[in-house]
C-alpha cells in the first residue's frame, strides 16, 4: 500500500483525537522517524549517546503515552504537528536517560582501596590539559558569557544561536520567523557591544 | 498545558516552543517566549535540537516524494507504451504510429527503469574487467540494499 505522503496533519490529528484506530497507523508510520531523530539529536547536544534498543524504548513510550493521554488533542497548532512532536520527544529522551542514570550509575568509581594502581589510572584522564591554560580559557569563556548576559533579550538570542549552536543568519531567521535583515542587525550590533565588553575588561 | 520537564525552574511549554518554531503565536507572545529562551539554555537547546530534526525529516520526506513520483512517471511510459500497443491492433489505419509511440515509449520505460542502468552497469563492467569486476559491482549493490534495509 503506498504511504499517504502529502497528508494533511489537520485531519490526521482529528481522526487520532477521535481514537481512529487506522489514522493512528498512518501517524506512527509518518512520524516514528521524525521522534528517532529527534531523540537521537537532543541527546547528542548534551554529549549522549543511546543505544539502538533504548532509542526504541523511548519512541513506544512516547508513542503509548501520547495515545493513551490523548496528548494530541492538547495542541494549538494541528496543522504541522512535528515541531511539537520533535520537542515532546527530545524531552522524553532526556527524562529517560534522568531515570537510566538514576537507577544505574556507570560512572560510579569503585572504593580505591580495593584497586591496584594501574586500575586506578583507568580513572585518570591520560591527557591532561595544562591547568593554567585551562584557568585562562575559563575565565575568557566565563568573561564572553557574563557579557552575553548584559545583552538585550533579542540580541542575545540571535548571538547565542549564531555562536553557541553555530546556526547561520538565515536559519535563526526562519528558527525566530523574524527578517534576516532583523538578525543581522541584531548580530552586529550585539557583536560591537561584546567587544566594547571585552575591551574594557583588559 | 504540558510543562517541559528540563533542568530547574520553570520553562516554556511544548507547545510554546513549538509555536514559536512554526511561526502560530502572537506578537506579545512571542517575544515573552523568545525572551525566555535567550536567558534560558535548557529552552533554547530544546528549539535548536527541534529546528534540525524537523528540518531533515522533511527534506527526507521530500526526498522520498520525489522519488515516488519518478517512479509515477515511470510506470506511465510503461502503461503508455502498452496502451499504443493494443491501439496499434485496434485501428490498423494508424499501425505505424502507435508502433512507432510503444517504442518511443517502451525505450523510456527501460532507459529510465532502475534496474536496467544496473544491468547496463554490470555489462559495461564486465566488458572492462571481466567477471571479477562484475561481482564486485554486484557485491557492493547487495551491501547497498542492506544498507537500505
Amino acid at each position: 500500500m503506498e504511504e499517504k505522503l502529502a497528508e494533511n496533519d489537520v485531519t490526521l490529528v482529528e481522526a487520532c483525537v477521535n481514537k481512529d484506530l487506522t489514522a493512528w497507523a498512518r501517524f506512527v508510520n509518518k512520524y516514528s522517524g521524525l521522534i528517532n531523530g529527534s531523540i537521537v539529536n537532543r541527546l547528542k547536544k548534551y554529549g549522549f549517546t543511546l543505544a539502538a534498543e533504548d532509542i526504541e524504548d523511548i519512541r513506544q513510550n512516547i508513542l503509548s503515552s501520547i495515545w493513551k493521554g490523548n496528548k494530541l488533542g492538547a495542541i494549538r497548532n494541528t496543522e504541522d504537528v512535528s515541531y511539537w512532536l520533535s520537542i515532546v520527544s527530545g524531552n522524553a529522551a532526556l527524562d529517560y536517560l534522568r531515570k537510566k542514570r538514576h537507577s544505574d550509575p556507570v560512572n560510579k568509581i569503585p572504593l580505591y582501596d580495593s584497586l591496584s594502581e594501574t586500575e586506578l589510572l583507568d580513572y585518570i584522564p591520560s591527557a591532561t590539559p595544562d591547568p593554567g591554560q585551562t584557568l585562562i580559557r575559563n575565565e575568557i569563556s566565563e568573561r564572553i558569557e557574563s557579557a552575553i548576559d548584559l545583552l538585550p533579550p533579542n540580541e542575545k538570542i540571535v548571538i547565542k544561536l549564531s555562536l553557541v549552536h553555530g546556526k547561520k543568519y538565515h536559519e535563526i531567521s526562519k528558527i525566530l520567523n523574524i527578517p534576516q535583515g532583523s538578525v543581522s542587525t541584531w548580530a552586529d550590533r550585539a557583536k560591537e557591544k561584546l567587544k566594547k565588553y571585552l575591551k574594557e575588561l583588559k | 498545558m504540558v510543562k517541559a520537564n528540563i533542568g530547574v525552574g520553570i520553562h516554556a511549554t511544548e507547545n510554546e516552543l513549538a509555536d514559536l518554531l512554526a511561526g502560530a503565536m502572537g506578537t506579545a507572545d512571542k517575544e515573552r517566549v523568545t525572551e525566555h529562551a535567550a536567558s534560558c539554555d535548557e529552552c533554547l537547546c530544546a528549539i535548536v535540537s527541534s529546528y534540525e530534526s524537523v528540518c531533515s525529516f522533511k527534506k527526507d520526506r521530500s526526498v522520498k516524494i520525489r522519488k515516488g513520483n519518478i517512479m509515477k512517471k515511470i510506470n506511465l511510459y510503461l502503461a503508455g507504451a502498452m496502451i499504443s500497443f493494443g491501439l496499434s491492433f485496434l485501428m490498423p489505419r494508424f499501425f505505424i504510429q502507435f508502433l512507432v509511440a510503444t517504442l518511443l515509449l517502451g525505450t523510456k520505460w527501460i532507459v529510465d527503469s532502475k534496474s536496467t542502468k544496473m544491468l547496463i552497469m554490470i555489462y559495461e563492467a564486465w566488458k572492462r574487467g571481466g567477471e571479477k569486476e562484475a561481482s564486485r559491482i554486484l557485491k557492493n549493490i547487495d551491501i547497498g540494499s542492506k544498507d537500505r534495509f
